[in-house]
């Protein structure tokens, strides 16, 4: 009897500390489109991650917040990620490279010069790749 | 029967088939249009008069004909080249694409945290409203680079090998890459890629074709290699960069001197190891560069 109370003492302790056992609750907050080239949605808040499926310029992509646990402990995803959902694809995009209204894409602009060249599915994704490595910045007056 | 059956069943198919077509035409044009062509205007001009309509035809008439300039513009517009203000953007990326399996920059690096430093640094020495996109590169086969970009953007791609041979700091990659700034904006780039009617094909429209051409993209683009990879620049246009660093930096002797010193190590580096032995092929050459910066001693 001691063991099972025990138990069940531990393993409510376990689901009120660690907020990865808890239920994670998701808010649509608003649609977004991709502004680059190509892009990638990532596994992890991270440039590096794994890419879970390649976006074109234009794609609409759903932003939502994320609750963790049911004391409404709120998980901002920082200022450089955002929690997305692409399809049946969840995961993180970075938050600059989503306009809120949609973009006008280099693909819409030259429609046939673009058709024209003709790129592969691994250039797809290099080049979806590209803007997840690039170190970026602009000078600005003082 | 069943063979009237088969042909009421035939002559469906048919006509749905033709309406379908019709359907799929007709719907490309826009309600006056189809309105226009329904009603032979000319054979009722007299009614028309009559009825104090022929006004109201001249209008839609009209209406009519800015749609369809509209559309020819528009469907004429798809096959646009990018002008000079997207063509080089977009070829450059194309280029980073193209060769990424050589350049090697889909790796995962540690961040230098340059682009704060060269921010301050373009800021510092009055270069404002310029964006830049650092690109590290994990090979020895580029050493630091900057290629054309959309007006006031720069690509940089610089090697992370090259930096940790020369244990460059955060200065001194925001010096190489200045340096790498002032010889795209002389345009040294962009003259050495440029091929026999690359002028004319960018902003271009090939409508009438229907078929880029193709060959002059693949030309430029084995233009980049060439000048990336083997050639480089000449001794003149690095002199008149040369110069143009040392004009700048002379106002901050700090840097200036790091400039002066970090041209001896690279000097020191391509001197000793084979690896780097091409560094002179692209930029000569640290050697005569230093000479360049050195001030003379004029003996009075």
């Amino acid at each position: 009897m001691k063991i099972i109370s025990l138990l069940l003492i531990s393993s409510f302790l376990l689901l009120t500390i660690n907020p990865g056992v808890a239920k994670i609750e998701k808010k649509l907050i608003r649609v977004a489109y991709y502004g680059n080239m190509f892009g990638h949605i990532h596994r992890n808040p991270s440039r590096y991650s794994t890419s879970m499926t390649t976006v074109a310029c234009g794609h609409p992509v759903k932003i939502y917040s994320v609750n963790k646990g049911t004391g409404g402990n709120k998980v901002f995803f920082n200022k450089v990620w955002n929690f997305v959902k692409i399809g049946p694809y969840e995961g993180y995009i970075r938050k600059d490279y989503l306009a809120s209204k949609r973009p006008k894409c280099f693909q819409d602009r030259y429609p046939k010069f673009f058709d024209n060249l003709e790129i592969d599915l691994s250039e797809l994704y290099y080049w979806g790749r590209l803007y997840d490595h690039y170190f970026t910045g602009k000078s600005r007056v003082r | 029967m069943f063979k009237s059956l088969s042909i009421l069943l035939l002559s469906l198919l048919i006509f749905s088939v033709n309406a379908e077509t019709t359907v799929k035409e007709s719907s490309k044009k826009t309600q006056e249009e189809k309105e226009r062509e329904l009603v032979d205007f000319n054979s009722i001009q007299d009614v028309l008069k009559n009825d104090q309509l022929s006004k109201e035809i001249k209008k839609k008439d009209s209406k009519i004909k800015k749609i369809v300039k509209k559309r020819t513009s528009v469907n004429l517009g798809r096959y646009n080249v990018p002008g000079d203000d997207f063509f080089w953007s977009f070829f450059s990326e194309y280029w980073l694409v193209k060769n990424a399996p050589i350049l090697k920059w889909d790796f995962q690096k540690p961040d230098y945290g340059v682009e704060e430093t060269f921010k301050f640094f373009l800021e510092k020495l009055g270069h404002y409203e310029k964006r830049f996109k650092i690109l590290y590169v994990n090979s020895p086969s580029v050493f630091h680079f900057a290629i054309p970009s959309n007006p006031d953007e720069y690509i940089f791609l610089i090697s992370v090998p090259f930096i940790r041979t020369l244990d460059l700091t955060k200065l001194e990659i925001s010096l190489l890459l200045f340096e790498d700034y002032m010889r795209l904006k002389r345009g040294f780039f962009k003259k050495r890629v440029a091929v026999k009617g690359l002028k004319e094909f960018i902003g271009s429209n090939f409508h009438e074709s229907k078929k880029l051409n193709m060959k002059i993209l693949k030309k430029v683009a084995m233009k980049y290699d060439e000048v990336v990879f083997d050639k480089g620049f000449s001794f003149k246009e690095q002199f008149e960069v040369t110069k143009d660093m040392g004009n700048v930096l002379k106002s901050d002797l700090k840097l200036w001197s790091t400039y002066y010193k970090m041209l001896g190590k690279i000097d020191d580096l391509v001197k000793s190891n084979i690896l780097y032995r091409t560094y002179n092929k692209i930029y000569p050459s640290p050697e005569m560069q230093i000479n360049w910066l050195k001030p003379k001693n004029k003996i009075l």
